[in-house]
């Protein structure tokens, strides 16, 4: 494991952007032939109900150029002082360049700024913050940090494995460099091991597309697949004991944590983690994956400025983030946010393709 | 828990609406799913504080192979 406690970094905003497009499990018949009881049997085990869906001409970038421009206008920042863009996610633009050039130039950032895309989904949010304290503790001031996905491009509306499940959102974060600011604790662990239980096999260089991959509508089968067995069993594992790694690292006392903001992989494994960590369930935001799905890297983000709007921007919370998921890949961080401008939710796009 | 409550247990946790014994095969119950293996493992790390092996669990092919996995644990 990587425990790093990086100091001098202050996040003055987050927002995020999801699509207008929205999908209930109990209107969708394509899942499980329609049956009733088997979409009612996973939405009371799961805890997912709506999710939000990009149309055909949205991507992943557009939702983070949203969300990027919401925070610049309302924090009234100088683009050309920012040096540094992260754009985390699984679900790019293209396969060349990488999205974030594609951003830098639609949002008319300075020639003076570096970017990088990083290939992370679940666990994404905290590994940008960490990538991003990284950078500002090497002379940059001044990260957009753009984290999104989405995953209901890879998840053909046929595979009801998969398709209940992912919802898409983009969401954006500034950090500054600001001498003395305390510590953010972070402890990031990966296993490779079980690479393939969460996995999209087509359209890669080692199963390039062929012809026969693509459905009469033109639309490409990715044929991803989620070992959800597997999952469960990881997190059961992993979670909890690495949420009190991070908090013995940090010397802090779980009574003292605000909100324990757990990536929304589903209701179960978070009524799981927080049993296992024996914290007040009212501590644990678990509402966001029923309203909008699972949303990968941003469900992290997305949960804040939907469930703790208020409470950052009015009051400083200490909140313990914990991303899990694709890799496999679990990574946790103590934060403070002390009245930042949050944006809550914004919408985007169409309503109906 | 004995092995006859922890059968029960099973039946009501991952939501089995047939008559099952110990013989049952896995592939002849109606809701035995990824879901019924999510709720297995969770049932085996509340009940025992034991998570079996999960290739020996996703391995199982009959309700009495699940069973034995607690064996050493009932009371």
């Amino acid at each position: 494991m990587v425990k790093s406690a990086i100091k001098n970094i202050l996040i003055k905003g987050i927002s995020t952007v999801i699509p207008t497009k929205e999908l209930s499990l109990l209107d969708d018949k394509n899942l499980y032939n329609g049956d009733e009881k088997k979409i009612n049997r996973v939405i009371n085990s799961s805890g997912f109900l709506k999710r939000r869906i990009t149309d055909e001409k949205t991507t992943t970038a557009d939702l983070c150029e949203k969300a990027a421009i919401d925070l610049i206008e309302k924090l009234n920042i100088d683009k050309s002082t920012i040096d540094g863009l992260i754009f985390v996610s699984y679900t790019p633009d293209y396969l060349m360049p990488a999205t974030s050039y594609v951003l830098h130039e639609k949002l008319g950032l300075s020639k003076n700024c570096m970017v990088m895309d990083m290939p992370q989904a679940c666990s994404g949010y905290v590994l940008g913050l960490w990538q991003a304290g990284m950078m500002l503790n090497s002379g940059c001031k001044k990260i957009l940090l753009l984290v999104g996905d989405s995953f209901s491009k890879f998840s053909d509306m046929f595979n009801n494995n998969t398709a209940p499940v992912f919802g898409d959102a983009g969401s954006a974060t500034i950090l500054e460099y600001k001498d003395g600011e305390p510590p953010i604790y972070f402890n990031i662990n990966s296993d490779g091991k079980s690479y393939d239980s969460l996995i999209c096999y087509n359209g890669g260089f080692r199963n390039p597309p062929k012809k026969e991959e693509f459905y009469e509508d033109g639309t490409y089968k990715y044929n991803s697949k989620m070992d959800g067995a597997r999952i469960f069993d990881f997190t059961l594992a992993e979670i909890a004991p690495s949420i009190e790694e991070v908090l013995d690292f940090a010397k802090i006392n779980k009574d003292n944590i605000d909100y324990f903001v757990l990536h929304q992989a589903n209701k179960f494994i978070l009524e799981n983690i927080a049993s296992a960590l024996n914290i007040d369930k009212t501590k644990v935001p678990m509402e966001t994956l029923s309203k909008y799905g699972n949303q990968c890297g941003a469900s992290i983000p997305c949960t804040i400025s939907d469930m703790l709007h208020k409470e950052v921007t009015t009051d400083k919370n200490k909140l313990l983030l914990c991303g899990f998921g694709v890799g496999l890949s679990w990574a946790s961080a103590i934060v403070d946010l002390n009245k930042i401008y949050c944006s809550g939710i914004i919408e985007y796009g169409e309503k109906d393709e | 828990m004995n092995k006859e409550e922890f059968l029960k247990e099973i039946i009501r946790q991952t939501e089995i609406e047939q008559e099952i014994d110990e013989n049952t095969k896995l592939e002849d119950i109606e809701n035995w799913d990824s879901l019924a293996a999510i709720k297995l493992i969770s049932l085996f790390n509340n009940a025992f504080k034991f998570r079996p092996d999960i290739n020996e669990l996703l391995a199982c092919e009959s309700i009495k192979e699940i069973l034995d996995l607690a064996k050493d644990y009932y009371s």
